[in-house]
């Protein structure tokens, strides 16, 4: 390992500790690498953060594209995210779809569309991660690894499981809340047993606390949701230290500096502890929680963009001094647009320079030990855990889901949110302080606010190869998909057997639904191919 | 703010009989907001209606009234029937506002011909629904609705006004508020002609289903015994055992049961009663804003010439509500000075 | 007793409700009573709703690029259908020279990134006058 210095030669130790060490430090805090993972999951290495930035757009011939040209600019994993079609469980060529098609993600709804996706990306090298629906997801990723050869079992990189809160602040899936749970629980039970380098469960609170969350509620919801999803698993028999290991979380960071590393640090602590004292995990790698991190596209600005760059660089600079498994910044144009090319050249950039030049890897969790961080880290901590127990006690989360208390709590979030931007409690230089006339407000404009126009084509194209499909395949294909609902077995292998004949992402989803009993199309535009609706 | 009448109360009227939507929309509007044409409108609709199904859905907030709502539209289509809906939602009580959202959860109906959703806003009338709840129903009936579907606000336990205007009252709960349900003994269980129990895949289910039931165990011979069904609208279960008891319960309306004729004439002496307090109240409203000298009284009073009685009774004595004042003075004499 | 009725929605696959949750709310506050049609709104559904509802006012909250070609869509069949119902749009994503844009094709009012909320009750306000003052 290389050693260290200072550019006065002053020696760096990867991790500084208390001159005496005692129980105290033991039990709340651990060196990196040691229960209760605190001050990090990992002892130290070096090798700093996952960089890469969030990229999909067009179709997936364009994305693969766009991967090519982050992978040369030295990013180390990629991370995709769908268009609103896509994310919300719709194929481009329903109608509510026409205007969106690839304009903020990559359209993705089959088989094919993920070969391209792929295309000369070495698979068992590079991590994937992707926000586009994850039963989906990891079939076609499945499919593509089998297909080019290489074992699944090879594959590292994340799906989001969000059966919680996406219906009310992210992507509807129009799905009932038990049939959202028991995709998630199927994918989370098939990647353990198949994928076990992938992480099929990556609790993604980065979405929902996009909503105005503060870190305590970010933190509080992302872990009554994981704590449901969990036991939900168990009560199917699992071991926890079977799928345990390849849980991970996506926080956000918003500009409030200080609170966010403290966040983080007790989020790892409080992972720690509920794994091996209360679901019983024994397994180190169930005990310790990898949190990568999105930036908050909530803190930047569309007013004075270049402003987002700073905003970037301090929340990544935060982010290293907390230490984080991956991150990705929302790039400077992200109040207009998913991001240009020179907007993730700059993200990339940023992350790079925070990496190579400052030192900062140099040693883990520099902030330990401070009588500030401790302090605020022991508070947030206690915060969140009360409002877990106060969430828990209102009764099964399920059915808080279903009565809409969160999307009330969302919507209070929200409008708080507003009010405090609105009244300057939440300072933004440029927008409500400091601002500037619009007409002098032109430095990186031209690239903010360059759109991306939809993939009309790819609706037709996309009918046209729905036409050539062997229809009785395919229809005996959704059928099983259909009676594996009906029969409570986990649908992964039926949800492979489609996908692999062709059949959409719309179609299947549209077939669980109906099997469920609630409407094939809930836009009310659609038939079932399997007929026989309500 | 009352919209522009930019078609006579005729076409209007005219419009709304031959099913145009936009003139019973607008027609709805005037009566919500009380305006005097609206009273003329519905004179004349008053012989043309009587054909459509009426269906009050009540139950605590939460509870799915919304949900089952989307679901009875939809299993009344599922017989060709055209469908109104009056979604009922409480009105701030501080700035007068209000945010109509229920008709998110039919939205699969917004560009159904046959299906007419409209929101309504309580202003500030406790009981469930609105004072021109009942119009917005006839209106609905007139333009030729076959059923016309009257979700409540959901807020209280004295949601009773609904079972004046609906042939069928529906109250839905939901397992798991004991409590709730228990309260609703108050009210709400006497107007419930059916009961549904929602999200009925939970394990308390059967608890409050047999708690209703028990209620209902003494039924007299010949009256309505009120069924309780469970559903799960979330996932289109049960729907066809509510719109059967629904059925059911319109050959039991067609009976003579002695509770059935109380019932109706209870109900037309409260609406007549209501009008005229209404018409009452306009026309002395009416006088007092005429009333000239109120001004110059404030600063008299205010000036601490004269005392704020003297000056009440003195204006209602001018508007001839002077002997009823004295006679009640007269009452209170007595109860104030016993013996 | 009467109030300003206002339809709020948002169009399309675009989900963010933060906005249209914030309007719909000051609105109310205001004492206007509120339509919220929530997302995946087309402007079928719009049109047909603001009729249902005999609303004063129209307002589309828009938070992607969605509602450059949706707007000019749902004021044509406002006309296609006679209707003279204003139509306010709102949204973060909404750069000055698109503004420009939607009112030259009949938008009569339109509120980007950083606009005072203050400004938006009033404008809404003088529609709904202008409206009933026909």
């Amino acid at each position: 390992m290389k050693e260290n210095l200072t550019r006065s030669g002053i020696k760096l130790s990867p991790v500084y500790q208390p001159t005496k060490l005692d129980d105290d430090y033991g039990k709340r805090f651990g060196n990196p690498g040691e229960y209760p993972f605190t001050r990090g999951t990992r002892a130290y290495s070096g090798q700093g953060w996952i960089q890469r930035e969030l990229s999909g757009e067009g179709d997936a011939r364009r994305s693969n594209e766009q991967f090519k040209y982050l992978m040369s600019l030295g990013q180390t994993g990629l991370d995709v995210i769908g268009d609103s079609p896509t994310m919300s469980l719709m194929d481009p060529d329903h109608p509510l779809a026409r205007y969106t098609v690839g304009t903020q993600g990559v359209s993705l709804c089959c088989h094919e569309d993920y070969r391209q996706l792929l295309e000369d990306i070495p698979l068992d090298q590079m991590s994937i991660s992707s926000s586009a629906p994850s039963m989906f997801t990891v079939a076609s990723l499945y499919l593509v690894a089998q297909e080019r050869g290489v074992s699944p079992a090879k594959l590292r990189g994340s799906v989001i499981e969000w059966p919680f809160y996406s219906e009310h602040c992210s992507y509807a899936y129009k799905m009932p809340f038990d049939l959202h749970l028991r995709m998630s629980c199927d994918v989370i039970e098939f990647c353990s047993k198949h994928m076990p380098r992938f992480h099929g469960y990556l609790e993604d609170t980065y979405f929902f606390s996009e909503a105005g969350l503060n870190a305590v509620e970010e933190a509080a919801l992302g872990f009554v949701e994981i704590r449901h999803i969990v036991r939900t698993l168990l009560a199917r028999g699992l071991d926890i230290d079977s799928f345990a290991p390849r849980i991970a979380i996506l926080t956000n960071c918003s500009m409030d500096f200080y609170e966010e590393i403290a966040k983080i640090r007790a989020m790892r602590r409080i992972y720690a502890r509920m794994m091996k004292e209360e679901f019983g995990a024994k397994d180190p790698r169930s005990q310790a929680v990898n949190i990568a991190v999105h930036t908050s596209g909530l803190s930047l600005t569309t007013e004075q963009p270049a402003n987002n760059i700073v905003r970037g660089a301090v929340q990544t600079v935060a982010l290293g001094l907390a230490g984080v498994s991956a991150l990705e910044i929302s790039t400077f144009d992200e109040g207009y647009r998913t991001p240009s090319k020179e907007a993730h050249l700059v993200g990339l950039r940023t992350q790079q320079v925070i990496d190579l030049e400052t030192n900062i890897n140099a040693v883990q969790d520099p902030f330990g030990g401070s009588w500030f961080m401790e302090s605020l880290t022991d508070q947030v901590e206690a915060r969140i855990l009360a409002m877990v127990k106060d969430i828990e006690s209102r009764g099964d989360p399920a059915d808080l889901v279903s009565s809409g208390f969160f999307k009330q709590f969302f919507h209070g979030t929200m409008g708080r949110y507003h009010h405090q931007v609105q009244d300057g409690e939440v300072v933004k230089v440029g927008m409500n302080v400091h601002q500037m006339p619009a007409a002098e407000d032109t430095l990186l404009r031209d690239i903010s606010e360059e759109k991306i126009p939809p993939l009309f084509d790819r609706i037709e194209q996309l009918k046209a190869w729905r036409a050539a499909r062997d229809q009785a395949q395919l229809l005996a294909a959704l059928g099983r998909v259909h009676d594996v609902v009906k029969s409570g077995e986990n649908m992964m292998e039926a949800v492979l057997d489609a996908t692999r004949v062709g059949a959409t992402m719309g179609e299947i989803a549209g077939v669980l639904r109906q099997a469920w009993g609630t409407p094939y199309d809930p836009y009310g535009y659609l038939k079932s191919p399997l007929g026989g609706e309500q | 703010m009352t919209p522009r009448i930019d078609a006579s109360i005729d076409a209007l009227v005219a419009g709304t009989l031959a099913g145009d939507l936009r003139s019973a929309s607008r027609l709805i509007r005037l009566i919500d907001d009380g305006a005097p044409a609206a009273w003329q409108a519905q004179k004349r609709l008053f012989s043309h209606i009587g054909k459509a199904l009426v269906i009050g859905i009540t139950g605590p907030p939460g509870a799915g009234k919304s949900t089952l709502t989307d679901c009875l539209i939809a299993r009344a289509r599922r017989d060709g029937k055209s469908v109104g809906v009056l979604a009922v939602d409480p009105s701030s009580p501080i700035s007068g506002g209000a945010i109509l959202g229920d008709r998110i959860r039919m939205n699969r109906f917004a560009l159904d011909d046959a299906v007419f959703i409209r929101s309504l806003a309580s202003r500030g009338h406790f009981g469930g629904i609105t004072p021109a709840t009942r119009g917005a129903i006839r209106v609905m009936d007139a333009m030729g609705k076959d059923v016309i579907l009257v979700e409540t606000v959901g807020v209280g336990q004295d949601e009773v006004d609904i079972a004046r205007l609906a042939h069928t009252t529906i109250v839905v709960a939901v397992p798991g508020l004991g409590d709730d349900v228990q309260a609703m003994k108050a009210g709400i269980l006497e107007v419930g002609d059916l009961f549904v129990v929602n999200k009925a895949d939970r394990p308390d289910a059967d608890e409050t289903v047999g708690y209703l039931q028990n209620v209902f165990r003494r039924t007299p011979a010949g009256e309505w015994r009120r069924p309780v069904l469970k559903a799960q609208a979330l996932h289109h279960k049960g729907i066809d055992e509510i719109w059967q008891a629904i059925a059911e319960h319109a050959v039991y309306r067609h009976s003579a049961a002695p509770a059935l004729k109380a019932r109706q004439r209870a109900n037309c002496e409260i609406e007549l009663r209501s009008f005229l307090r209404q018409g009452l109240q306009q026309a002395l409203l009416r006088k007092l804003d005429a009333e000239p000298g109120i001004l110059e009284a404030v600063a008299d009073i205010v000036a601490g010439k004269s005392d704020i009685y003297a000056v009440t009774d003195e204006i209602l004595g001018k508007l001839r509500f002077g002997e009823e004042r004295e006679e009640e003075a007269r009452a209170e004499n007595v109860v104030l000075r016993p013996g | 007793m009467s109030a300003i009725r206002v339809l709020v929605g948002v169009l399309g696959m675009d989900q963010h409700e933060v906005g249209a949750v914030a309007i719909a709310k000051t609105l109310r506050d205001e004492g206007m009573e509120v339509i919220y049609t929530g997302c995946f709104n087309t402007p079928e559904t719009i049109v047909r709703t603001a009729i249902e509802e005999d609303a004063d006012v129209i307002g589309i909250s828009s938070h992607s690029w969605e509602y450059l070609y949706y707007m000019p869509e749902l004021i044509e069949l406002l006309k296609h259908n006679a209707l003279d119902i204003p139509v306010v749009l709102g949204g973060s994503v909404i750069t000055e020279e698109d503004a420009a844009s939607m009112r030259a094709k009949g938008v009569a009012a339109v509120f980007g990134s950083g606009s005072v909320m203050a400004n938006v009750v009033a404008s809404v306000k003088s529609l709904a006058a202008r409206d009933t003052a026909h």
